[in-house]
């Protein structure tokens, strides 16, 4: 697999125009993201991790470094147009996100402005709308959908511009759990059957279990990076960065720490089910 | 402190779009209770706060909260308002004033109190959620997202409610931002005697809380008991779609494969404690 994204000694500060004073948001950050892979970044409120994410489809600019995307440099204002279809984002409020008054309208809005033709348009109004399982509601108002449809059609709308990556920045923080779930199975689907690069932000561990790799940000670095089996047993070290552990992996840990020979790179529900009974029928 | 009796609730009665958001609720909490409230979207739960805090009335039986009867035509909302408090959801959203001590301030000034009592009263609650006593000077607008919201909080804590409700406190901060509004809430409950109903997508956080749970579902009461009798029913509550704690599950999941466990565990501890017992040759708990 290349690599599609990929950031060189990224520095990002603002200064507060009151008051002068300068805050590091990004420190000499250096990371890259194969092409094909789903990647979910974690850290607290603050760590810098929306800011990295903003930096791929070139919301924000680097200070010093660089963040190429395809090869493309995100400084190289010439470069802007083909950043931004080749990088999609979603954001976390789905009611931000809505500028028609019907889900296919708002859907064909980005690919309208790119000027796509309109033929091409419906084909790929259509396909993003499937993709997201929400062509049954392409005549509807947004505003009557619940939160997790509304976001699934905020989805489509970066798809509909065909990119290469789609970004989310915590996009199930405001959803109920049903639709959490509609979202994640939605991302997953996206990667898997679809190819598409895919960088999850999120709170939620469970939900950054099932990428290919995580990355922990904390004040501004790379704190923490591998795959979730080998960050997830790091319960200690994630609690130092203010994150938690799924509590399938925080079980298989304390049974460990209390001598039991049990696998701690357990994540998932039926897994550490399965490492107990192990346990249990070699007793 | 709270009780419903035989109440229903219906939007838009009479009307084409009308429709049932609770039947048949009867529910009694007592003074001092720490509830927490769980239902999917659409399960009544919402409409079921804003009975409580009096902001609609309910189209059949009686609702009597702190004291009062919200039914009775003669009770003074204005009153009920300062002795239920309620926090919605993203309550950060609503901070208007120019620093931290107004913001907190507009509740308790607006009950008459004496500037004298407004301080005090601003003080003890910004101390109460963690807001340090430099922040009060500061605009509401440069704290971060966890301030903010705890700003909130306090300003509905200055008026000194007997009941707090709280709608998805913890909605979008990340794990360190949670415990720490959990946290004061619990402090809060306990230091000042307050009946609190947190209302809740977690089912985690409301396990660790909660004295009992109230589950809403389809507007009716699903469940209403102590946190392991709702955690033995871990299919049921599947079923009408919340989130069972992967603790539950796994443990249920070990006991299906024959694993003497005790039904409704829901903690971490608990389930390392009987699973080392077994594991270590003990027999069932």
């Amino acid at each position: 697999m290349d690599t599609i994204i990929k950031a060189e000694n990224l520095c990002f500060e603002y200064k507060n125009e009151e008051s002068g004073e300068v805050t590091k948001v990004l420190k000499n950050v250096s990371a890259e993201v194969k092409r094909g892979e789903f990647l979910a970044i974690l850290g607290h409120n603050g760590s810098g991790k929306s800011t990295l994410a903003k930096h791929i489809n070139a919301v924000l600019t680097p200070n010093s470094g660089k963040m190429y995307v395809n090869g493309l440099d995100t400084s190289d204002e010439g470069k802007l147009f083909d950043i931004r279809k080749t990088a999609g984002m979603v954001f976390q409020n789905p009611d931000n996100q809505m500028v028609a008054n019907i889900v296919e309208d708002d859907v064909a809005f980005a690919p309208e402005n790119l000027g796509v033709p309109r033929e091409e348009i419906r084909r790929r109004v259509d396909s993003a709308l499937a993709a997201v399982n929400m062509s049954a509601f392409a005549k509807h108002a947004p505003h009557m959908l619940s939160g997790g449809q509304k976001q699934r059609v905020a989805i489509a709308g970066v798809l509909a511009m065909e990119p290469e990556v789609i970004i989310l920045d915590e996009p199930t923080a405001m959803l109920d759990p049903g639709g959490r779930q509609e979202i994640i199975d939605t991302v997953r689907h996206l990667n898997r059957e679809r190819g598409i690069t895919v960088v999850l932000i999120t709170h939620y561990m469970d939900e950054a279990a099932q990428a290919d790799r995580i990355i922990v940000m904390n004040d501004g670095e790379i704190a923490m990076e591998g795959t979730p089996s080998e960050i997830f047993p790091q319960v200690e070290k994630l609690r130092s960065l203010g994150l938690d552990t799924p509590q399938a992996t925080e079980l298989a840990y304390e049974l460990n720490r209390d001598g039991f020979n049990i696998n701690t790179e357990v994540l998932s529900v039926d897994k550490c089910a399965e490492e107990i009974l192990r346990l249990w029928s070699v007793r | 402190m709270i009780k419903l009796k035989d109440v229903s609730y219906v939007y838009m009665q009479g009307g084409p779009f009308e429709k049932t958001a609770l039947k048949d609720v009867n529910i009694e909490i007592v003074k001092g209770e720490f509830i927490g409230l769980i239902g999917h979207t659409g399960s009544g739960k919402s409409t079921l706060i804003q009975l409580l805090n009096g902001l609609i009335k309910p189209t059949e039986g009686s609702v009597c909260v702190a004291g009062y009867d919200l039914t009775d035509k003669k009770t003074k909302m204005r009153d009920v308002r300062f002795d239920v408090g309620l926090v919605m959801q993203y309550p950060e959203h609503q901070l208007f004033e120019e620093t931290v001590f107004k913001d907190i301030a507009f509740g308790p000034r607006n009950m008459g109190l004496s500037e004298k009592e407004v301080d005090s009263r601003v003080r003890y609650a910004a101390n109460t959620v963690g807001i340090a006593p430099e922040l009060l000077e500061k605009s509401p607008f440069d704290l971060s997202g966890g301030q903010k919201r705890r700003v909130a909080i306090a300003g509905v804590l200055a008026m000194e409610p007997k009941v707090l409700i709280l709608d998805e406190p913890t909605a979008g901060l990340d794990p360190l931002g949670r415990d720490e509004i959990l946290y004061k809430i619990k402090d809060m409950h306990e230091r000042m005697e307050l009946t609190v109903i947190l209302v809740s997508h977690s089912m985690e956080d409301v396990a660790r809380l909660a004295d009992r749970i109230l589950v809403m579902n389809g507007g009716r009461v699903e469940m209403f008991d102590v946190p392991g009798k709702i955690f033995e029913q871990g299919k049921r509550l599947s079923e009408i779609g919340l989130n069972v704690p992967q603790i539950t599950q796994i443990c249920d999941r070990l006991r299906e494969a024959g694993m003497p466990l005790e039904k409704g565990i829901y903690t971490i501890e608990e389930a390392k404690y009987q699973i080392s017992r077994i594991l270590n040759g003990g027999g069932a708990a």
